[in-house]
């Protein structure tokens, strides 16, 4: 894996004490973890963030996403960096109840970054109407002739990440959805066509891969559940995998792989789609998304 | 086919810099040093060239305003001495010495009259029969200091009750 020139300083300058804090925001909890530039977690915290706010997102008007930011705003005013320099790296995964994941459809006319960048935020203005007028826009690299993995998020949300690493004394890294970094983590097993689930409370969110490519995302929403509570997927395949535009026998026999997998404590339960072989994922780890991209 | 990294990241840019990229970064680096310090020193060089050369001017205006202004009386061995220094600069001791190496008891050599001008060596002298000169001909034809040795002269003389052939040999000298 090649290092960008962040990591190649952190790892030149250690005693400018680059460390970094991980942090994954869900409607529910925020979960954080301190660890040094290339070390493992060494502190988890969770901040749950329902009592005065979370319950409110989405329906007085709030975003879903503010509950989780007044939590983290709270935690790093009481807790700010340390000081010295560099600043603290701030590395932030969402929850995918707040992004939007789509393939966009191959445009031969457009050349530039900045073209690309119109043509997605005209097409998810196309898809979610005005809702998308404030979204920011990241676009993955696809070859010529295939539609483009993009992410969405609100503009707001990566603002406020930023004025709040600013005024705390970190600096902000790295932003993504949580189902985008589990997948470029776990990608590189996947064979012929697979199929990465990953159920948070409220949401199945999934990704298709279908031979070394990129095919889509769809995302359930679904009762919300308490860490620890069970989970039934069986009614929710059918749905998810009409999403994603796959009857649920296909023709051939070419086999299809599910990962399937968790977040914050869920325990699933039900049979796999028929034709699906279900591939074990490793064990749940504690801090929410964060057990799926960096941990 | 491998599957692509998504990299859906809204601040970190996509990581294409490996390692190699730091090594051509590196090199990159060490070869605009490296030019910055040619172009220093071409710099420097030209102002050299540029100082000699205004020197240059200002000894060939002072040399004309003097020649103009004055007439100068020169000694004539002043003036004989870049040709004087010239021709102790020619390799007399190589043509001396391959003459010796191609002489023998049957030649004997009366004068030497080089030309460094024309580059022509004139080489008098006498054998005792025209074969041995002939062979003393081609012995110094075989030299490195002279080519194209000709024979001009030859005649019978009688030196000391003995008879002997003069000659005079014209060869080209060959000079650095």
């Amino acid at each position: 894996m090649s290092l960008s020139w962040p990591e190649v300083w952190s790892a030149i300058v250690p005693a400018a004490g680059a460390r970094r804090l991980l942090v994954s925001l869900a409607p529910d909890q925020v979960h954080l973890a301190r660890c040094a530039a290339f070390g493992k977690p060494t502190a988890f915290e969770c901040l749950p963030c329902g009592e005065d706010g979370a319950s409110a997102g989405g329906h007085d008007g709030l975003n879903p996403w503010q509950p989780a930011l007044k939590a983290l705003t709270q935690h790093l005013t009481q807790h700010p960096a340390s000081g010295g320099w560099p600043a603290p790296g701030l590395e932030v995964v969402l929850s995918s109840h707040f992004v939007r994941l789509l393939m966009l459809p191959w445009q031969s006319s457009l050349h530039s970054v900045e073209e690309r960048q119109q043509y997605a935020k005209g097409y998810l203005r196309q898809v979610h109407g005005a809702a998308a007028e404030s979204w920011q826009v990241s676009l993955a690299l696809a070859p010529p002739g295939l539609p483009a993995p993009i992410c969405a998020v609100d503009g707001g949300l990566v603002t406020e990440l930023q004025a709040l690493a600013r005024s705390c004394g970190y600096r902000l890294t790295s932003l993504q959805a949580g189902l985008a970094a589990a997948a470029d983590r776990l990608g590189k097993a996947f064979k012929g066509t697979s199929l990465l689930a990953l159920a948070e409370s409220g949401r199945l969110s999934s990704v298709l891969v279908r031979d070394g490519q990129w095919q889509g995302f769809a995302s359930l929403a679904m009762p919300a559940a308490e860490a620890g509570q069970e989970w039934d997927l069986s009614p929710h395949w059918p749905g998810l995998l009409a999403r994603l535009g796959l009857p649920l026998a296909e023709s051939d026999s070419a086999p299809r792989h599910l990962y399937l997998g968790q977040v914050a404590g869920l325990r699933l339960r039900g049979e796999v789609p028929a034709g699906w072989t279900r591939h074990a994922l490793p064990e749940a780890v504690p801090g929410g998304w964060l057990g799926w991209s960096w941990i | 086919m491998s599957l692509p990294e998504l990299h859906l990241d809204f601040i970190r840019r996509r990581r294409t810099r490996g390692p190699w990229f730091v090594l051509g970064v590196v090199l990159l680096l060490a070869g605009l040093a490296l030019a910055a310090e040619r172009v220093a020193r071409f710099g420097q060089i030209n102002a050299e060239v540029a100082g000699a050369q205004g020197r240059l001017e200002s000894l060939e205006r002072k040399s004309r305003h003097q020649a103009k202004s004055k007439v100068m009386v020169v000694d004539p061995l002043v003036l004989a001495a870049p040709t004087a220094l010239k021709q102790l600069n020619l390799p007399w001791d190589r043509l001396l010495l391959e003459l010796e190496q191609a002489g023998d008891d049957s030649i004997a050599i009366l004068a030497i009259e080089p030309d460094p001008a024309k580059a022509l060596v004139r080489i008098n002298g006498e054998g005792k029969s025209v074969a041995q000169v002939l062979a003393y001909v081609e012995r110094l034809g075989g030299t490195l200091s002279l080519k194209r040795p000709q024979l001009q002269v030859e005649e019978g003389r009688v030196v000391d009750g003995q008879k002997v052939v003069g000659f005079s040999i014209l060869a080209d000298w060959v000079l650095p």
